[in-house]
């Protein structure tokens, strides 16, 4: 009688577990209609990187109580102040810092800065901004702080949309990651005094992404 | 031939009742966690690996200060030379 039992719970156990396996459509059982089932599963994918990361200033010295002001995204290149900036990257104002997002989700990004003017510059009355504009066409839905050059660090007001932390300072919410639509654009604006420390001056920008309201 | 020979039908069973039970518990056991096991091992398949939900990258920004250099400098050395010639 028990041997008969054992029988019995034994199929009985095997078709359950054949059957089960069955509704998650991943066996290969001999089928007994023509349904068939092809399953994927897309992960979410978070990447942002800069695709351009460095603005060389160059080499140079300045030779002018005014100073030498150079920025990029446009705006004046060392060539249009000859006096004060003597050398330097002629060409800088065609460069930008580019942050992509690279990943399937959209993204919210903060810049944080190892250093403002007085520890990136040095000197009487040196100036160091960013500005940030879209990469492309509606890449970001809102530029926070940076949508004109700001001064880095520089904290206008408690809560204002001006503030510049050196860190956190949330520049886009909601960068797409369509190719056509996600890319940011950063640009500098460095102003040297003449009495600016020789030697190489360098400030590291670290770009931070996240999906909520973390960064 | 031999008359002392005790007829196969009447031989005492090879396994014990007890035996038996034993066997076929462990049969029940084996058989439902076989079971059990294969439909977890299925399931577990199907979870998806958790998404990644933040990135940094960095850049950075330089440029290097040389001294002005110094005004232009040069030398040359010419010669004025005579000769004294005793008197001939």
């Amino acid at each position: 009688m028990l041997l008969l039992v054992a029988i019995a719970v034994s199929i009985g156990g095997t078709l359950i577990s054949i059957s089960r396996l069955g509704q998650l459509g991943i066996t290969g059982r001999l089928a007994d209609n023509t349904t068939g089932q092809v399953n994927f599963t897309i992960q979410n994918q978070f990447s942002i990187r800069f695709i351009n990361n460095a603005i060389p200033f160059g080499t140079g010295y300045v030779n002018s109580s005014s100073g030498c002001q150079m920025g990029t995204n446009g705006s004046s290149a060392p060539t249009n102040d000859p006096d004060g900036c003597n050398g330097f990257n002629a060409t800088v104002n065609t460069l930008n810092l580019t942050i992509e997002n690279d990943g399937n989700i959209r993204a919210n990004i903060s810049l944080n800065f190892t250093a403002n003017a007085s520890g990136f510059i040095g000197g009487t009355s040196p100036s160091f901004q960013f500005e940030v504009t879209q990469g492309e066409a509606s890449s970001c839905t809102t530029i926070g702080n940076g949508s004109a050059f700001r001064e880095v660090g520089n904290l206008v007001g408690s809560s204002n949309s001006n503030d510049t932390n050196l860190t956190g300072s949330r520049i886009c919410t909601n960068l797409d990651y369509q190719d056509a639509t996600d890319l940011l654009e950063v640009g500098a604006y460095i102003s040297i005094p003449q009495n600016a420390a020789s030697g190489d001056h360098r400030v590291t920008i670290t770009a931070i992404g996240c999906d909520d309201g973390t960064c | 031939m031999d008359t002392n020979a005790t007829p196969a039908a009447e031989q005492p069973a090879d396994l014990s009742a007890r035996t038996v039970t034993t066997l076929v518990i462990l049969t029940l056991v084996v058989a439902f966690l076989g079971a059990w096991m294969n439909v977890q091992q299925a399931m577990t398949i199907q979870a998806p690996a958790p998404d990644a939900g933040s990135g940094t990258s960095s850049a950075e920004v330089s440029f290097r200060i040389e001294p002005p250099k110094a005004p232009a400098t040069d030398a040359s050395t010419g010669f004025v030379a005579f000769e004294i010639r005793p008197p001939e």
